[in-house]
């Protein structure tokens, strides 16, 4: 079971609803985002210009470094969602997990001195339902499923893309060994990919 | 949780395991009788100190408990803690077996078991930073530089004793070689960690003039004085703790990842005021 997120950033336009349902959804606090939607460009010179929006959350990583350094075992996969999440009564704020995060997913909350991050809403996807920004995207960009199963949606979505465009699926760089989930669609027709610098 | 607490803790701690290694050794080696119980003491009031800044770090020591019941983790960060509190109940029990004039035999064991908890109590401490996703980290070179660094404040500071003592020189000699070798090697491994992360990634003023610089080249100088001077035996322990602080504020300072970057840039482009 790898549960990720699969993002269309040829769909995406950059209008932050899946920031505001997260926060809305998770209760996350003033200041502190669990998902950011980072503009990408625009690169080149007019007319030839291109540009494109990358949301970015926790990458769900297949090898978690998060979890593998948590001395408390406060990180840790939910063995039904198999979402990497954080149990705040064992959290001690130590912040070791934000180091070894490659992606900047986590946040330390200091006045409860605790980490939190993106749980792809485990609250609802424990029940069946989709993530809070899966469900409000209003360009249905953002994919929800096991990315393992070749019958669920995400997959033949990320099948259908190679196939219309091969190369055209990514993912965030990995600087270690953190194989991280989410896929991004981005075909060339809309812009070239880019590692986020 | 702040950094500073942390990074001084692992600083007395390394210091404290180091000063354990080698008031053990002189025990097996017999030299610096005079100076060995004062050395222990530093070494265990060093270790403790450490273990409060951990407390205050983390900001509750309780945190401390759920760190051990973590154990089975196995996780960096619970290693260097157990190495710490190794060290303070190795350094606990030495000091109460020498103020009980314990057999000599027992102290020998004891004074192995030192060596043993000091070295590689030192190498778990750094070895918690080696982190895959750290790419400036991910190397054997900061645990080495963790402990050689370790040794060396260890070395300089039983030295320390053993010169405010007034210990005769042929046994301060025993100390303040094998503390030169140790800065020279403390240098080998800084220059290659600097050439492991590039030479111009570092900090020149904390890494070079600092770690570098103070920690290793003053450092070497106060030990070959004081091998004629006693006197520059503190000296040089000073330069090695201020050489350690140094590496570590410059090794957390080459800590930086791309994502941090975009979410500034992000916040500042997309922020809702939320």
């Amino acid at each position: 079971m790898r549960n990720c997120l699969v993002i269309d950033l040829d769909r995406c336009t950059g209008c932050d609803t899946c920031v505001v349902a997260c926060k809305h959804e998770n209760g996350v606090d003033l200041g502190v985002y669990w998902n950011h939607v980072v503009t990408m460009g625009p690169y080149g010179t007019y007319p030839d210009i291109e540009m494109y929006w990358l949301p970015t959350q926790c990458q769900q990583c297949a090898n978690a470094p998060c979890i593998s350094v948590c001395p408390t075992g406060a990180s840790q996969r939910d063995p039904d969602t198999g979402a990497v999440v954080v149990d705040k009564e064992a959290c001690i704020g130590c912040q070791t997990c934000i180091s070894a995060c490659p992606y900047g997913a986590r946040t330390y909350l200091e006045d409860e001195n605790i980490v939190v991050k993106c749980t792809l809403c485990n609250q609802l996807t424990r029940n069946g339902e989709d993530p809070a920004c899966v469900h409000d995207c209003c360009t249905g960009a953002r994919l929800w499923g096991d990315l393992d199963d070749e019958n669920s949606d995400v997959a033949k979505y990320v099948a259908a893309a190679e196939e219309r465009e091969a190369g055209s699926t990514h993912r965030l760089p990995d600087p270690g060994d953190a194989q991280p989930s989410t896929v991004y669609i981005l075909s060339s027709k809309t812009a070239e990919w880019r590692d986020p610098e | 949780m702040t950094t500073l607490p942390l990074l001084v803790s692992t600083l007395l701690t390394c210091c404290g395991l180091g000063a354990l290694f080698f008031v053990g050794l002189s025990e097996v080696q017999g030299y610096g009788s005079e100076s060995r119980t004062p050395a222990l003491a530093a070494a265990l009031c060093l270790l403790v100190a450490a273990l409060v800044l951990q407390g205050v770090g983390l900001g509750r020591a309780t945190a401390l408990f759920s760190m051990l019941r973590g154990l089975s983790h196995l996780s960096g960060a619970s290693l260097a803690l157990c190495s710490l509190l190794a060290g303070v109940v190795t350094a606990a029990a030495y000091l109460v077996m020498r103020s009980r004039d314990a057999s000599r035999g027992a102290l020998r064991v004891v004074a192995a078991l030192s060596m043993l908890v000091g070295v590689l109590g030192a190498w778990l401490v750094g070895n918690q930073y080696v982190i895959a996703n750290r790419t400036e980290w991910n190397t054997w070179l900061v645990p080495a530089c963790y402990a050689v660094n370790a040794l060396a404040m260890g070395a300089t500071l039983l030295g320390s004793a053993m010169a405010l003592r007034r210990e005769p020189a042929g046994e301060l000699r025993r100390v303040a070689v094998p503390a030169a070798a140790l800065a020279a090697v403390q240098l080998v491994t800084l220059v290659a960690y600097a050439g492991f992360v590039g030479w111009g990634a570092v900090s020149p003023a904390w890494y070079w003039a600092g770690a570098v610089a103070v920690g290793c080249l003053a450092s070497l100088g106060a030990e070959v004085a004081s091998l004629r001077a006693p006197w520059a035996m503190p000296v040089a322990l000073l330069c090695t703790v201020a050489g350690g602080l140094c590496f570590r504020v410059a090794m957390r300072m080459l800590s930086s990842d791309f994502i941090t970057a975009v979410h500034v840039v992000s916040s500042g482009v997309h922020g809702y005021g939320m």
